[in-house]
């Protein structure tokens, strides 16, 4: 049971199809574990249509309108009786069949299945892969820790999202577990100590705004392992 | 003739004037939403809103949602299909990983529409009543497809102001839907 659930302005960027590549990623992988934020996202999107509706103030002039109305009118069949039943819209192709259920189908999609991942070794009980997505501007890192190792409170420049995708976290400062699902956040100004639960490694799925930020969970792990912190 | 009327006359009459109408009213404000979804070819997308609208039209029901509600709801589950197929992920229900709660599965299944519908009346509502600074934020977020901080830039306000009128506007709309939850 998932209980640490996305910021609402994450959720409402997604609905709205404004997030960064980074974040829509990790919403739609929390989504997939999630059916507390799926149902906050349709409502979202629900609020974009109203919006939208409502706004006439707000809408850009299409260069040419009167063409694309003759192009509309062009394709309508003035014989064509109306329909009144309520018919289902066909739903998408369904995927190629996934090789595991580790990582959510959007993750897999862009990175493969979780047994083939090529992960770089960076210390002994310490991996991380890099996920590269055209457009982001956020940094993008899948990381997976070995039990016990402790992550201290670390200064950094923006908002930073971890979503548990295996194993677990305890936040030592400001208490609760994090499990497959949950979404541990950081804020600029947060410090706090998390540690990876006894057990098996904790699988995560970072995201990191701004460019330039050396000072993840993945620094912070290697601070605190090199002494650092 | 307001929309209401349009419609109706497309739906009984098959009237091509009154959608004609109807797309002169709305192919402009299509196009920025779909646009400010993220979808290059708007107007293709348009388009094959604006004839579903005419094949449809007998579907609309004036007591459930305003028609300009009801219309972008159609622009946005096709819009919503077609992002789901091209660039933003979105979870995938026959995805192993996917989980379901227990509450959905053992409750015998709602009214869908009906649920739907009220669902949008509440939204409306709340819409309404919003103040026009959150309003406008959401606006840009919603129609231009700026991030949050991107549209505080935009209106000059810092970007803390911008995130607590963004979570104003969400509680409202929450507070609206749970109160539509317990009457229904
Ligand atoms: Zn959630």
């Amino acid at each position: 049971m998932v209980e640490h659930h996305l910021p609402d302005e994450v959720l409402l960027e997604y609905a709205a199809g404004a997030a960064d590549p980074g974040h829509a990623l990790i919403v739609a992988c929390h989504l997939t574990l999630c059916p507390t934020c799926r149902q906050t996202v349709a409502s979202y999107e629900a609020l974009g249509a109203a919006l939208t509706g409502v706004s006439t103030a707000i809408s850009t002039p299409t260069a040419n309108e009167d063409t694309l109305v003759a192009r509309i009118m062009a394709g309508v069949d003035p014989t064509l009786p109306s329909e009144t039943e309520t018919v289902e819209l066909p739903s998408t192709d369904p995927p190629a069949s996934p090789h595991d259920a580790v990582f959510p189908w959007p993750l897999q999609q862009i990175i493969g299945p979780f047994k083939r991942l090529a992960w770089r070794r960076r210390l002994p009980g310490l991996r991380t892969f890099d996920v590269a997505i055209s457009g982001a501007r956020t940094v993008i890192r899948m990381i997976e820790a070995g039990p016990g190792m402790k992550v201290v409170g670390h200064g950094h420049t923006g908002l930073e999202l971890d979503l548990v995708l295996a194993g677990g976290l305890e936040d030592l400062t400001r208490g609760g577990e994090f499990e497959r699902g949950d979404i541990q956040r950081a804020d600029a100004d947060v410090t706090h100590t998390l540690e990876v639960l006894p057990g098996e490694p904790c699988l995560l799925l970072t995201v990191n705004e701004g460019p330039f930020v050396p000072d993840g969970l993945y620094s912070r792990l290697v601070y605190r392992y090199l002494g650092w912190s | 003739m307001d929309d209401t009327a349009l419609l109706e006359a497309i739906a009984q009459a098959r009237d091509t004037d009154a959608f004609a109408e109807l797309c002169r009213r709305y192919t402009g404000r299509l196009c920025s939403f779909v646009r400010g979804r993220g979808l290059d070819d708007a107007e293709s997308v348009v388009q094959d809103v604006m004839l579903t609208i005419w094949r449809r039209a007998g579907t609309f029901d004036p007591t459930r949602a305003a028609p300009a509600t009801w219309i972008f709801t159609i622009t946005r589950n096709r819009s919503t299909d077609l992002l789901r197929k091209r660039q933003r992920p979105t979870p995938d229900p026959r995805d192993p990983a996917f989980v379901t709660t227990q509450a959905t599965t053992s409750t015998p299944a709602p009214d869908k529409a009906a649920e739907q519908s009220r669902q949008l009346a509440a939204i409306e509502r709340a819409m309404d009543e919003l103040p026009n600074d959150q309003r406008e934020l959401l606006a840009l977020v919603y129609i231009q497809g700026t991030t949050i901080a991107e549209a505080a830039k935009a209106l000059q306000i810092p970007l803390g102001t911008a995130k607590s009128r963004i979570r104003l506007a969400l509680a409202s709309v929450r507070t609206h839907l749970s109160l539509e939850h317990s009457h229904g």
